[in-house]
């Protein structure tokens, strides 16, 4: 039987009476013709052979504005490409410019990932391949040998690396690596976009850092960084260096045709206004394209959703492909299983992956045709970044959001243009969290003493370093504050998780063959890995027989259950200092520090096909204690009085609702990144009061983002219920919970009314 | 006050280890911050310590000096063996890793560093460099030490010039992966104050320790082997592992009765290693002690490929076949693999057949030894292939049997 191509299938798609229906949307992108500049003149004459012979005759407009700027003038810059623009000659032209001028010079690529840094490492190579120069370039990361990495030190002319390998074993062996900080031109910073929240406020202090020891060698190189579509690129590559930098956005690289469609399951509930879940949708979609070996890519926001549809499709095409060919790509697999994926998906042997955000970064993964979302990414800047995984190189593709019932789903598949029109989300860091930043000062002065009057990158450090000294950290003599201590201060510092240490989840089901199969931060893993917990890994259910708390550890054997289990956290929260208040006529808004204790409770047993609950047990874990930044809005007694206690109750907690769907998406952070807790009872002023407080201790800057960005967020809720097609409130907008009457909406939106100062609109 | 409040409240996210309140107190006082002026606290105690500050400009190190006669007994050395161990070394051609060639007993410096911390990080610093080392009169131990973090360039610029020819010939215990390494770290820093390093000779005798006893000791940690090999019996010994932690009280009270165990701890090493180089290299000038020792002394030789001298151990080393077990077979091997590597194959395919004829854990490579040297040396395709037959028979997947027979087999065919 002839296998239907990706033409016959968009047809099928607008006109299948089970599918077109449900179509909201159906938004053609046109391709795009490249813009070009000639090579610029003084380009070494061999570096334009070796484009010669890839095929390269001429530059995108923004290739050539990056050589332009950072090679020639030697300004920071920071180009905004989406993918497959051929970002990489934004750096590798300049900098490997600079080497053939002087073979001394030296650049540091840093790519938050290991598997980006051997893409790249093979890329680099095959231009100073075909440039016949001896140039060399290497991988630096925990896999390199110890024989390798001598030579890597001392004759690397580029090295590839992640922040966390600068972190942890190139800044605090700095003198072993002399003769690149003597001779460092270009710090090379990929995938922008990423360093953000807690991870790019660690990496933000890593480079104050490596600033710091350039200088002392020396040496003060130019940044070159490239950054997916986000609203702030340049003010992120300024909070992250401290250095200043010109935008780079002219893209002439050419571009296929793209399908959008917005597709939403049909309503199943009227009343309730339920619909089909998204996932048994995007099952059906992707295992038609699957069957008729198109290669699809289907994302799902969390790694549950991941496995749950992994093992669904591998069920279902198991006849036509064989299970092998659909796998599972998420952040808790090890990165052995992760490039293995990543070969096959290159290699054609695998036709499907399903995937958490994980693969939104720019792997390379060769071409796929169609790109299939489970419900709305969150964001407008990850939306983009994951339909972009569709119809690289120029051919035409088809991107399918199939939305769930969620809020913000709802909202915005009823409005496309939310999402078409609406620029796309700023990227924000908080370098001065107090915790990270305390951290940084101790590996800072490992690595190098502070000088009296000394700043880190323009920070003040005076109380950091006397705090430290008391603690018995650093030791203060003559001018200057040493590091005495035993401890190597980063080995204690991660820069990807929230809290500092992860659950190491262990997989005891063969006890001959005990290993370890992934890792989770232990705020996380409160409410995952509890014991009787079901942990799904690669399409296995596990269930978690051992949870120890002290050792970190997680002892899990694979099991076969109908259900999957869902905790409740218990969450108590204390203002200490309130740093910020603004008073309006029926309410007040502050922003502060805040003491919060989670305690994981009770979990529930979920049966997969009907959503019952099965039964339930309770979770016997320690009190976590967070101290972090918040945001909250209280109401006055006299606004309780106005408003009715029992309806302010209700609008409460349907109001908390929509904050945790919308405001994620104006701070551009992970639903579980901000939390949202709704009390009628407010310890420190026994009033009514919602907090929204930033996960990470200390906080990341989320918090007060919204209290600046509150009028907008609140407008935004405003349209989220107004459009919901709903009466009386559904989870699709105020929730569903058992503790809301029929009213709820209507007073949502009257709180809401309130909190806007009266404003109709 | 505001942020240090903050930072009180945060402390258990924080991520060092912290010190309980008493121990906080004692390093508010800052008084003795500074040792800019000329004046160095503590002095009479210091010189209690044979020691003395020497300045640089405005700063100072401390160095310490000690005297042992050539008679005086570290354990059951006397430090003075050492010209004896010359003499006898001067009469060895071959080359050895202890040989100290051209070297005079007073070119070398027997050293040992005490550091703030055990990684190889940018922020671990030496506090004292010790070494011992010979005169014509005398045994010398001297010490340099590090009164404060700031003193680095008057401790390396006096420590390299002092020591300028003796560190280019060390020995040291474990002092390849640990001291030198971090001695470059350090001298990294303040390289444009001071004399460069130089190239250096270095004896490990971590590395030799480990050829001679790591199959007699538990371990051969340098305590272990004092007690069981030196018979140096430590009193009132200050652990290793403390020095980091007394260095930093050290620091805050500036007494030096802190760190006077540390020095003691350090004088003791510095002089062990003397008497371990002794030790080792009579053993090796002995060829050995036991039968065990000589064929370890043996495989020594055969790995800086002094064939004659390996051969000479491995046969003074050999047991008859009825007991040929551990490292007895291994001995076996080993003289008939020497043997080989002199081409002196008809000597060789002899052990190697004994070998096999045992029928121990190595009869499966002397089998294959006896299959190359029929096919190539005696043209014996039949006998080749007999050996090759019995090797596959145990493990075909290895020493590339299977590709043997079936060239044997056409060799054999082609014949026919």
């Amino acid at each position: 039987m002839q296998k239907q191509s990706l033409n016959q299938l968009i047809e099928w798609m607008k006109t299948d009476e089970t599918i077109k229906d449900h179509i909201q949307h159906w938004h053609t992108i046109n391709e795009q013709q490249a813009q070009t500049n000639p090579f610029p003149a003084e380009l070494h004459e061999k570096l334009i052979r070796a484009l010669m012979d890839k095929g390269i005759t001429e530059l995108y407009t923004h290739q050539y504005s990056a050589y332009v700027k950072s090679g020639y003038e030697k300004r920071n810059t920071v180009s905004v490409t989406p993918t497959a623009s051929g970002k990489t000659l934004c750096y590798n032209l300049p900098v490997l410019q600079s080497i053939l001028n002087n073979k001394e010079s030296r650049a540091l690529y840093l790519f938050p990932t290991k598997a980006l840094a051997q893409d790249q490492k093979s890329e680099i190579n095959e231009l100073i391949d075909a440039m016949e120069e001896d140039i060399k370039s290497f991988t630096y990361d925990g896999d390199t040998a110890a024989n390798i990495r001598q030579v890597v030190r001392k004759a690397g002319h580029v090295v590839i690396t992640n922040p966390d390998m600068l972190h942890s074993a190139i800044l605090p062996h700095h003198t072993k690596w002399v003769s690149l900080f003597e001779n460092l031109k270009y710090i090379v910073i990929d995938e922008l976009h990423t360093y953000r929240g807690v991870f790019g406020s660690h990496v933000a202090n890593v480079i104050r850092r490596l600033k710091r020891i350039a200088n002392y060698y020396g040496s003060n190189p130019v940044f070159i960084s490239t950054s997916a579509t986000i609203a702030n690129p340049q003010e992120l590559a300024e909070n992250l260096t401290g250095e200043t930098f010109d935008l780079i956005d002219n893209n002439g690289a050419p571009r296929g045709k793209k399908h959008f469609v917005f597709y939403n399951p049909p309503v199943i509930n009227e009343a309730l206004n339920i619909r089909k879940g998204a996932t048994s949708e995007v099952n059906e979609l992707a295992s038609r394209f699957l069957n008729e070996k198109i290669q699809t890519i289907i994302f799902a926001r969390s790694r549950v959703r991941v496995e749950v549809i992994l093992s669904h499709l591998q069920e279902l095409v198991k006849k036509e492909l064989g299970p092998k060919s659909i796998q599972g790509y998420r952040g808790g697999y090890l990165p052995k299983q992760r490039r293995e994926i990543e070969n096959g998906l290159r290699n054609g042997d695998i036709m499907g992956v399903v995937s958490t955000n994980a693969l939104e970064l720019g792997v390379d993964i060769g071409q796929l045709q169609v790109c299939i979302m489970t419900g709305y990414p969150g964001s407008v800047a990850s939306a983009w970044q994951q339909a972009g995984r569709a119809g690289r190189r120029q051919d035409e593709s088809l991107i399918i959001l199939v939305a769930s019932s969620a809020p913000i789903d709802q909202y915005m598949i009823q409005q496309p243009e939310f999402f078409l029109e609406q620029s796309p989300e700023s990227a924000r860091i908080h370098p001065d969290n107090l915790i990270i930043l305390v951290d940084h000062i101790k590996c800072a002065a490992f690595e190098l003493p502070f000088q009296d009057g000394e700043t880190f990158d323009g920070v003040d450090v005076v109380e950091i370093l006397e705090y430290l000294t008391e603690e018995q950290v650093l030791h203060h003599r003559g001018s200057k504050w040493y590091w005495m201590n035993d401890a190597f201060p980063a080995h204690g510092i991660s820069l990807r998780s929230a809290s500092q240490e992860n659950v190491v989840i262990i997989d005891q089901t063969d006890i001959s063959n005990v290993k370890v199969i992934g890792e989770m931060d232990s705020f996380s893993a409160m409410t995952l890995l509890h014991e009787k917990a079901i942990y799904l890994h690669q399409g296995i259910q596990y269930q978690v027989e051992e949870l120890d708390w002290e050792e970190k550890k997680a002892f899990v054997k694979e099991v076969q259950v109908e259900y999957y289990t869902d905790a409740n956290l218990a969450v108590d929260l204390k203002v200490l200092e309130e740093d910020k208040t603004s008073s309006h006529p029926s309410f007040e808004t502050a922003f502060g520090d805040v003491m919060v204790n989670a305690k994981a409770t009770i979990f529930k047993k979920i049966k997969m096909t009907t959503f019952e609950n099965i039964g339930s047990g309770t979770i016997h874990l320690p009190e976590e204690e967070l101290h972090t930044n918040a945001c909250w809005v209280t109401f006055p007694a006299h606004t309780v009085q106005e408003f009715g206690k029992q309806p302010l109750e209700q609008a409460l907690i349907g109001l908390a609702n929509v904050f945790r769907h919308i405001a994620p998406i104006h701070v551009m952070c992970d639903r579980s990144d901000l939390h949202v807790v709704p009390q009628m009872k407010a310890t420190h002023s026994e009033q009514p009061t919602i907090f929204l407080y930033d996960r990470y201790p200390g906080g990341v800057g989320l918090s007060s983002a919204v209290y600046q960005l509150l009028p907008d967020i609140l407008s935004d809720c405003k349209n989220l219920i107004k459009s919901c097609p709903c009466s009386t409130g559904c989870p699709s907008c105020v929730g569903s919970d058992l503790n809301l009457d029929e009213e709820a909406k209507t007073l949502t939106l009257r709180l809401i009314h309130v909190l806007r100062g009266g404003i109709t609109d | 006050m505001k942020l240090k409040n903050k930072l009180n409240r945060m402390k258990h996210h924080m991520s060092h280890e912290q010190q309980s309140s008493d121990e906080v107190s004692s390093s508010d006082n800052e008084d003795h911050s500074s040792n800019v002026q000329n004046e160095v606290p503590f002095e009479t105690e210091w010189e209690n310590l044979q020691s003395k500050p020497l300045f640089l400009d405005d700063q100072y190190m401390i160095k310490r000096e000690k005297e042992y006669s050539f008679s005086y007994y570290h354990g059951n050395h006397a430090l003075g063996e050492l010209f004896d161990i010359w003499d006898r070394w001067s009469k060895v051609t071959a080359s050895h890793p202890l040989h100290p060639k051209e070297r005079t007993p007073e070119d070398l410096l027997f050293f040992d560093t005490e550091t703030t911390g055990l990684n190889s990080g940018a922020g671990n610093m030496i506090f004292l460099l010790g070494g011992s080392y010979f005169s014509e009169t005398n045994v010398h131990v001297r010490q340099y030490f590090l009164p404060g973090p700031e003193a680095e360039v008057p401790l390396y610029y006096y420590f390299l010039n002092e020591m300028k020819t003796s560190i280019q010939h060390l020995a040291t215990f474990n002092g390849k992966s640990f001291d030198w390494p971090q001695l470059k770290t350090r001298h990294t820093f303040v390289r444009n104050e001071v004399p460069k390093l130089p190239e250096f000779g270095h004896f490990d005798l971590l590395h030799s320790s480990r050829r001679l006893f790591k199959h007699v000791l538990p371990s051969c940690k340098l305590s272990v082997i004092e007690a069981e090999i030196l018979e140096f019996e430590r009193e009132d010994d200050t652990p290793g592992y403390l020095a980091p932690m007394l260095y930093f009280d050290y620091l805050n009270e500036q007494n030096p009765a802190f760190i006077e165990g540390i020095l003691t701890h350090n004088e003791w090493d510095v002089l062990s290693l003397i008497t371990l180089y002794i030790n080792l290299s009579d053993r090796v000038l002995r060829y050995g002690t036991t039968k065990r020792e000589t064929f370890e002394i043996g495989r020594w030789y055969e790995q800086v490929k002094e064939w004659k001298q390996a051969e000479w151990c491995y046969k003074h080393a050999l047991s008859n076949r009825m007991t040929l077990d551990d490292w007895k077979e291994d001995n076996y091997f080993a003289l008939a693999r020497v043997l080989k590597k002199q081409k002196r194959d008809d000597e060789a395919q002899r052990y190697f057949s004994e070998i096999f004829l045992n029928k121990g854990k190595r009869s499966i490579e002397a089998a294959v030894e006896l299959a190359k040297y029929k096919e190539h040396i005696e043209k014996d395709m039949e006998g080749a292939m007999f050996y090759a037959q019995a090797a596959n028979s145990e493990s075909p997947k290895e020493y590339g049997i299977e590709k043997r027979i079936i060239r044997l087999d056409d060799k054999i065919r082609n014949r026919k």
